[in-house]
């Protein structure tokens, strides 16, 4: 199974049952927003552990920042967290705000063809 | 490549590794390899999650490489199931209305240049057919 450590100021890590490293999450904090820099491909057997960190995540701060500079590979179920934690703020909670950046060309182009591009806040 | 084994998440991992260092053994751009096995990753978990749920099944992957054109076929005894019946996500619905499913096989088509789909022998055999881009290997030619 898929476990999640938390290290609570710096980084967190997604790791698989054999403890290598899925998905890093370093979140820099400042004030109310935070800025995750994620690191790692987004496959289907993390986007679980990461839709629940980005809820988390989004409980405990105003603003979040998702900076994708070294994502190079992301799956549906990606995207799925990334809808999730949007229409949460869109239908529960509007003083949210999420925004990504960062984008590869590949993960812009999954954007722009599934319609999510007009969804998200994607920033330049 | 031949594969066959359980369609399970902890597989797909494996086939992972295995494609793309066969695709870049190949000399392929890796950014274009990257798109083609998310293209991949959709079906695996489309036949892990639902071609024999509730329980698990095997799946027979078979990767072929000619000159640029890259053919992977995967072959499954679940549920008839033919992706190119399946509407497209409405990508224009507004974002409270934006359903989470249906998503995969929208992206893995648009990845890829031919989806063929017959159902045989019992078998859903799906076929995904990707032409490469050939500067790097080209490239590779002149040096060799």
């Amino acid at each position: 199974m898929i476990k999640t450590v938390l290290n609570k100021n710096v980084t967190d890590i997604i790791n698989d049952e054999d403890n290598s490293i899925l998905l890093k999450i370093t979140v820099n904090m400042d004030n109310d927003k935070r800025i995750l820099v994620l690191s790692g491909p987004i496959k289907t057997n993390v986007a679980e552990a990461f839709s629940k960190n980005l809820m988390e995540q989004l409980h405990n701060s105003d603003k979040l920042i998702l900076d994708f500079s070294d994502v190079a590979y992301m799956a549906s179920a990606g995207l799925r967290a990334l809808l999730t934690a949007q229409q949460y703020i869109d239908d529960i909670d509007n003083s949210k705000d999420m925004e990504i950046t960062n984008i590869n060309s590949e993960i812009r182009d999954v954007f722009e063809s599934t319609g999510f591009i007009n969804i998200l806040n994607v920033i330049d | 490549m031949h594969w066959t084994g359980r369609a399970t998440l902890d597989e797909w991992d494996k086939i992972y590794d295995i494609i793309f260092n066969e695709l870049t053994d190949h000399g392929f751009e890796h950014s274009e390899i990257i798109s083609f096995l998310v293209a991949l990753e959709e079906i695996f978990i489309n036949i892990s999650n639902y071609a024999y749920a509730p329980d698990i099944g095997n799946v027979k992957i078979e990767m072929n490489v000619e000159d640029n054109m890259v053919t992977v076929g995967f072959t499954d005894k679940g549920k008839k199931f033919n992706p190119l019946e399946i509407d497209p996500p409405d990508i224009r619905a507004p974002r409270s209305k934006r359903k989470p499913g249906g998503l995969g096989i929208f992206i893995s088509r648009s990845k890829t240049d031919e989806m063929l789909y017959e159902y045989k022998n019992n078998s859903n055999k799906l076929k995904l057919i990707k032409n490469f881009s050939d500067t790097k290997r080209k490239g590779l030619e002149i040096y060799d």
